[in-house]
């Protein structure tokens, strides 16, 4: 399905003093999408929302919101409402008088400002906390509040910033599902800045992977995790074993044998190598099988230095006779043979033929 | 029974109080005797505050019907309101504008708040003097609202100030944010917000225009008597009774301006 565009950044930069925060960014926002922001600290993420809300002034570039540019909109004239990373809610207003804060600054009626508080309150299941100071609400009801009073606007975009990061691991996993129901369910285009990329992963309709002031790579979940387009995007997506590899020969034009420390492989991509470039395996720990070094052939040799048992997965560290270490999750299933191999055991690893990522190998930065 | 220790023939009370205790109560004492003192004394019923002779109110009472007095009473209350609500407003205007903006020469402006806030009474007293005498004005209930104001400036500023700095600065992005230009989000969050500062800041600038001695003498006329002044003429002429009297209602109603002000300030921090 493709879907017309809402919002979209054309070469846009911005300092901050010396720093660069963003740096020639383009990024078109689909209507009724979540997309993610997904980055190091510091990477301009948050840069990218306080821009679309008018909060920054681009230094250079333009910023077009249903097509029109909002250079010269001052922040209460842009339809778009942000859910701040401190919630930002007005202490001296009770929770409906939050919520019905964007409305008064629209001048709507009174009736219709109660009925919409009301809905909204009800959309987050905060009915009844109406008059309450936000201050007496728990961290999780505050963040809903500050949802409410976004989402209360009908903007054309919600912006969320590290709002669920404050919260602890069993709230945020219920909010991100919220969340998205709360977004299929109004139609709205919200765009969600975090660091976490489980969040990112699992809410996303696209994510937009950043460093330093750039998108390194912009696509559906799936396409980030199992197909980056580097190794950053590879290492900031999901648990990453990287090992350095050497192409041997091309055996076909998806086809490679490359050399791990005297071990051959055979890998398969859709990047063009010649023969004696360098280049870098990304395995994932949930990818890789350990099995018994006597009773397996192929894949790569090593032994065991630590096991971890996680409940859901079993983890263990590797040392591979080639010199890294990996380290493996597996999952618990009736037909895995022997999970429980002792530190010291030799074992091999091994993975689904193709399930590699393969990546040109990068100087380090 | 512990405390007969204290009472031991031979031994002072200074020997039976540790000596950090006994610090302490002597540097309180100190400090506030006098003014209990002086405020027993306007109680009592002896004219020359010899020994105690009985509780009486004539002093208040002729305190009350001594035309002066109650003219200078009435200078300085209006002095005293005209000036803290001067000052609350231009130091509240100044406090938000040093908050929301970022501009050249911000700190310097700040370090001179301090500068006003630090300086000698005497010197600001004189140079008003000398400007006001340049200006041609006449020195009366007008300069010493301008003198006054002043001086309370820095107080009402500082007060605001530091309470704007305790908010999230997000707040105001969260008004504009939906839907509040400038001066909307200042009026409907900066200000409900700093409220309690400012009517402490107010409360301070109330008390400090009051008890002002040293700026009003020099700055009002012959025609415009304030309460401090007013003390000052009495106990020329040797402390009064009346004047007892006079300034344990002055010191009262600081006190309880002072109390409120700091209650404003801290009732909302756990």
């Amino acid at each position: 399905m493709t879907r017309s565009t809402i919002a979209s950044f054309r070469a846009v930069s911005k300092h901050y003093g010396s720093h660069c925060a963003l740096r020639d960014f383009n990024l078109e926002l689909r209507e009724g999408e979540l997309l993610t922001l997904l980055g190091p600290s510091g990477c301009g993420k948050t840069t990218v929302l306080r821009l679309l809300a008018g909060l920054e002034i681009p230094d250079s570039g333009e910023i077009f919101l249903d097509g029109r540019t909002l250079a010269g909109v001052p922040p209460e004239a842009r339809n778009v409402n942000t859910v701040f990373q401190s919630y930002a809610l007005f202490p001296h207003l009770s929770v409906a008088e939050n919520v019905a804060f964007g409305l008064r600054m629209k001048k709507l009626g009174s009736a219709e400002i109660r009925a919409r508080t009301a809905e909204a309150l009800r959309m987050v299941r905060l009915d009844g906390l109406g008059g309450h100071r936000p201050l007496q609400l728990s961290g999780g009801q505050q963040q809903r509040v500050a949802l409410a009073r976004a989402l209360v606007n009908r903007p054309r975009v919600l912006l969320l910033d590290e709002c669920l990061s404050a919260l602890d691991y069993q709230l945020r996993r219920e909010m991100q599902l919220e969340l998205k129901g709360l977004q299929r369910q109004t139609g709205i285009t919200f765009v969600f800045v975090t660091h976490d990329r489980e969040e990112a992963l699992s809410m996303s309709d696209r994510i937009a992977v950043m460093r330093t002031g750039r998108i390194e790579q912009l696509g559906p979940p799936r396409d980030i995790y199992e197909r980056p387009a580097n190794l950053f995007v590879a290492q900031f997506a999901g648990e990453s074993n990287v090992l350095e590899a050497t192409v041997t020969a091309i055996t076909a034009p998806d086809s490679l044998i490359v050399e791990l420390a005297g071990t051959p492989l055979t890998v398969r991509t859709d990047r063009r190598f010649r023969v004696g470039a360098r280049l870098v395996l990304v395995l994932r720990p949930e990818d890789l099988h350990v099995h018994d070094d006597a009773a397996a052939e192929g894949g790569l040799a090593g032994h065991v230095l630590e096991r971890t048992y996680r409940g859901v997965t079993l983890d263990t560290v590797i040392a591979l006779d080639a010199g890294p270490r990996i380290k493996t999750s597996e999952f618990f299933r009736e037909d895995t043979p022997a999970l429980d191999h002792p530190p010291g055991q030799r074992v091999r690893v091994s993975w689904t033929p193709g399930w590699e990522i393969v990546l040109p190998h990068e100087p380090e930065t | 029974m512990k405390n007969t220790a204290r009472f031991e023939p031979g031994k002072g009370i200074a020997a039976a109080i540790p000596p950090g205790r006994l610090y302490g109560v002597l540097i309180y004492a100190f400090l506030y005797l006098p003014m209990a003192v002086l405020i027993l004394g306007s109680f009592n019923a002896s004219k020359y505050g010899i020994g105690w002779q009985g509780f009486t109110l004539d002093w208040y009472e002729s305190l009350a019907n001594d035309a002066e007095i109650l003219t200078a009473a009435r200078n300085s209350l209006a002095v005293a309101a005209l000036s803290a609500s001067l000052a609350t407003v231009v130091g509240t205007l100044g406090a938000v504008g040093l908050h929301r903006y970022r501009f050249r020469g911000r700190k310097f402006l700040m370090g001179l708040l301090f500068v006003t806030l630090m300086s000698p009474d005497i010197v600001m007293a004189v140079s008003l003097l000398v400007l006001f005498i340049g200006l041609h004005l006449e020195l009366g209930l007008f300069t010493l609202w301008l003198a006054h104001t002043g001086f309370c400036l820095p107080f009402v500023t500082l007060t605001v100030h530091a309470r704007l700095q305790g908010f999230d600065n997000a707040l105001v992005e969260a008004a504009r944010d939906l839907g509040a230009g400038e001066w909307t989000a200042i009026r409907r969050v900066v200000l409900p917000l700093a409220l309690p500062a400012i009517a402490a800041g107010w409360l301070m600038s109330f008390t400090l225009s009051l008890d002002d001695a040293v700026v009003s003498f020099f700055v009002t006329g012959p025609d415009f008597e304030v309460l401090p002044l007013r003390i000052y003429s009495m106990v020329r002429l040797g402390v009064k009774p009346e004047v007892n009297a006079l300034a344990s209602l002055l010191f009262a109603v600081s006190l309880s301006f002072v109390v409120l002000a700091q209650w404003l300030l801290h009732k909302d921090r756990h």
